[in-house]
């Protein structure tokens, strides 16, 4: 049924990693790409590896879900590979006509292809500990000191909360639809491309009235409980910076500095 | 025309921890002219079987034949089985879409590939039969009428289609006594006129009592009853188990039975209810 | 400004509300009011009523015949335009009161889905109170407190779109009850609920009846009305009838003659009184009509 899709990609358990702050996650992860650019070779990539390994066992989530994100880029990164094998210059290894393998280029595919599957993988560390409102939580927070310059970080936020807890109840309104016209001898499943755009007006207009509809209780609801936008508003989940926090700052810090002095060093 | 179920199971989310059997085994016959009423708790499964029977859904196992067309075969046109088993859904006012009320009756009729004076004379008959008077509403928009207008502006969509089989999922719902009285009285000269089958899914056992002739009961995806009123509703306690109830007429001559009031037979109406006091009473009281 | 306060915690005096007729939320048919202008539909025509602290009113009344509209005004989502509405002492064109206003006056609205705000329940609940800018650990108590009163505190971590209709209204009371406030109004909360869920809603209702919160429950369901402890009916805009539940259906024929259907033992009795039974008019309930039949029978016995 339509309604048991899993939103963003969150896997419930009770791990040292699901609990760290959020905010904290967030940056950690930024510093973790940008970490990824500074690795020049695969000595770097050890350090990535031992440390990422680390944290997905300390996360408790099993890795075929750490792996199931890199599913839809699987494409991408097959290009890349092939992309940089048979384009770089160098010592040829293998010829064939037109095609030829490089040592330079084979190192280079690795490289890359790698760097592509560490950087899925590291964030979504992220989204597979995070609950998505913990994450809103999260970014509203960070963007607190943006404010000034009038980014409008409580009303993303809130923007964020609906959508997720709406997208569920969009997508069970766009199934009954859809079934009600199918009902009705409605066929969203064959003709030409300009047929089924035609066939989508159906289901499309519903949809739209259905959304305004929610959209309008939505609001008054939330009126009626004495929102008034993010001014004078408490949190009930008041981002605490605990013990745990520090100790995962030390981590990543010593992980940075490993990086940094195997690229100085060696 | 009759409606066959053999065996019929229906799975979601098979192979996940938390697949589900909606529908269980079940199998029934509904002969011609039957009007059927189908009680059970929010998610025994009886929206579940009703999709069924116009293929919206597939189901994993079992077959459903409809007069002497089997639906659930591989190679079934799905025009085929529309035509002859309407389905009108739970809220069906939140699925019109077009300009007017003409053209939004016109949907289903249009794609059964019909011609435009047979569209035009099946969306009048329609509107006459949800009670709409034609000149007054066809060229109005559906969505500046009144809530009840609106849902009988819906089933009128489905009736156009004339199918043989026409099946309600809650019509009633959310509407006030008026509207429900209005809609209830629909639904019997629509069966009146047209003479085919009708299932009526409903959680008032009042309406299901009064209207059906045999009531389905539905409890964790199995059909635990099938029967006329008066033999399910006799048996208030099973009912209750299951999370249903029987109507207040039959639940007060419960209440009675106890102190030697037994009336002869299953009390469900308040007519009944009416005539047995009044009988029995006659002027003492 | 706080007006004096006397036994009535809502005070409606000549309330006029008309939507502009782009806004007229259930279509365009102007019906003649009473006072013979063309009433749009949802309309409040002259509407002058007064509700007793710690009472439970239940309004009824056809589709479009302005509860709605008349709930809506009683925690300034619409604004009168003629007439006033005090509340708790407050007036609802006070603009500086607005939120002490929608403080006290909570609102559970008829679509359980449309009205939750966040895809976890605790969250949801904490929505009023984080509004009002409680302190967290004060929310914390009033999540705890509020869920467990309408028996969800167990769901406390699960998403609203997992939970059932009648388990969805529950959470929105839950929110509402966290704002504490001294009136709650249950739009139509019934309305899209299978029997279970209107009997789990109605249950709560009893409960905080007994914790004294002022009751405003507007509905289609006649059952529903005849615990409270005044009834009154709404038509094209105007109070058509107001008193106690016995007092009002007593009035039978009037009752029809708005369109509205009897509770079962109140047309039972009718019927019997129409085939000329002399059966007493204060028979509300199944169970009323059911002790005095057989108060009867144990009298005189039935002839078989």
């Amino acid at each position: 049924m339509i309604r048991d899709i899993t939103l963003g990609q969150y896997y419930p358990e009770y791990s040292r990693i699901h609990k760290l702050d959020p905010r904290l996650k967030i940056i950690v992860t930024l510093v973790y790409i940008v970490s990824l650019f500074l690795i020049e070779d695969f000595a770097g990539y050890a350090i990535a590896l031992v440390s990422m390994g680390a944290v997905i066992a300390l996360s408790k989530v099993p890795l075929r879900f750490m792996l199931r994100g890199l599913k839809p880029i699987i494409l991408i990164i097959v290009f890349t590979f092939t992309l940089n094998m048979l384009m770089t210059k160098g010592t040829i290894l293998w010829e064939w006509g037109f095609f030829r393998i490089t040592k330079e280029g084979l190192y280079n595919a690795i490289f890359m292809a790698a760097r592509l599957i560490f950087l899925i993988v590291g964030s979504s560390v992220l989204t597979l500990t995070t609950k998505p409102i913990k994450l809103t939580d999260g970014i509203e927070s960070l963007l607190k000191p943006f404010r000034r310059f009038g980014l409008p970080a409580h009303e993303l936020a809130m923007m964020m909360t609906i959508a997720l807890r709406f997208i569920p109840t969009l997508l069970e309104e766009t199934d009954k639809i859809m079934k009600a016209q199918q009902a009705r001898g409605a066929d969203f499943e064959t003709g030409g491309l300009l047929r089924r755009a035609k066939a989508l007006v159906p289901l499309l207009v519903p949809l739209f009235v259905g959304a305004f509809r929610i959209a309008q209780d939505l609001a008054m609801a939330m009126e009626a409980r004495c929102y008034r936008g993010g001014e004078g508003r408490t949190k009930l989940n008041m981002l605490k910076f605990r013990r745990r926090d520090a100790l995962a700052i030390g981590f990543t810090a010593l992980y940075l500095s490993g990086i940094v002095a195997e690229r100085i060093l060696l | 025309m009759s409606i066959r179920v053999e065996h019929l199971t229906h799975i979601y989310n098979k192979g996940l921890a938390y697949e589900t059997k909606a529908v269980d085994d079940v199998g029934f016959t509904v002969e011609d002219g039957e009007f059927i009423g189908i009680i059970g708790h929010t998610g025994s499964g009886k929206s579940t079987l009703i999709q069924h029977l116009n293929g919206i859904l597939k189901p994993e196992s079992g077959r459903i034949f409809v007069g002497d067309v089997e639906i659930t075969a591989k190679n079934i046109k799905m025009n085929q089985i529309r035509k002859r088993v309407g389905l009108v859904f739970q809220y069906p006012e939140y699925q019109l879409f077009e300009a007017t009320v003409r053209s939004d009756v016109a949907f289903g009729p249009g794609n059964l590939g019909l011609p435009e004076d047979e569209i035009e004379d099946r969306v009048r008959e329609a509107l006459r039969l949800v009670g709409l008077d034609f000149s007054t509403y066809a060229d109005r928009s559906p969505f500046e009428l009144s809530g009840g207008q609106k849902r009988r502006v819906a089933i009128a969509g489905v009736i156009a289609m004339r199918p043989e089989v026409l099946i309600l999922d809650e019509p009633t719902a959310g509407l006030d006594p008026k509207a429900h009285g209005d809609i209830l009285r629909m639904v019997r000269s629509v069966r009146d006129r047209t003479s085919g089958i009708v299932i009526l899914v409903s959680h008032n056992m009042s309406d299901v009592a009064e209207m059906a002739d045999r009531v389905f009961v539905m409890d964790r995806g199995r059909l635990v009853r099938a029967a006329a009123p008066a033999e399910v509703f006799a048996e208030a306690d099973f009912l209750r188990s299951i999370g249903l109830d029987v109507p207040p007429a039959t639940r007060m001559a419960n209440t009675l039975m106890g102190e030697g009031f037994a009336p002869d037979r299953t009390i469900l109406t308040l007519g009944e209810m009416a005539d047995f006091l009044a009988g029995r009473l006659g002027g003492r009281a | 400004m706080k007006f004096t306060e006397n036994g009535d915690i809502i005070q409606i005096e000549d309330l006029v509300f008309e939507y502009g007729r782009a806004e007229a939320e259930d279509g365009y048919d102007p019906h003649r009011g009473a006072a013979g202008g063309a009433i749009f539909p949802n309309a409040v025509d002259h509407v002058t009523l007064c509700v007793a602290r710690g009472s439970f009113t239940a309004v009824i009344g056809r589709n479009g015949s302005g509860k709605s509209t008349l709930a809506k005004n009683l925690n300034a989502l619409l604004l009168p335009t003629g007439g006033r509405v005090i509340v708790d002492g407050f007036d609802t064109l006070d603009e500086a009161a607005l939120w002490d206003i929608r403080q006290r006056v909570g609102m559970v609205f008829q679509n359980p889905d449309n009205q939750l705000v966040s895809a976890v329940v605790e969250d949801d609940v904490a929505f009023g109170p984080e509004n009002l800018g409680v302190a967290p650990d004060e929310i914390r108590t009033r999540i705890r407190d509020s869920l467990a009163a309408v028996d969800m505190y167990e769901h406390r971590k699960m998403a609203p779109h997992l939970l059932s209709g009648g388990q969805k209204q529950r959470v929105a009371i839950a929110g509402v009850i966290a704002m504490h406030p001294e009136i709650i109004i249950f739009d139509e909360p019934t309305a899209m609920l299978d029997p279970e869920g209107r009997a789990e809603v109605m249950g709560i209702i009893g409960r905080l009846r007994k914790e004294k919160i002022t009751v405003v429950l507007i509905t289609h369901f006649m059952e529903e009305t005849l615990d409270s402890d005044r009834v009154v009916i709404m038509d094209r805009g105007r109070v058509a009838m107001d008193g106690t539940p016995a007092e009002i259906f007593s009035r039978t024929e009037e009752i029809e003659a708005l369109g509205l259907k009897l509770p079962f033992a109140v047309e039972l009795c009718a019927r019997l009184r129409e085939r000329g039974l002399d059966v007493p008019g204060d028979l509300l309930t199944e169970d009323e009509l059911s002790a005095y039949l057989l108060t009867l029978y144990r009298k005189d016995g039935f002839p078989a």
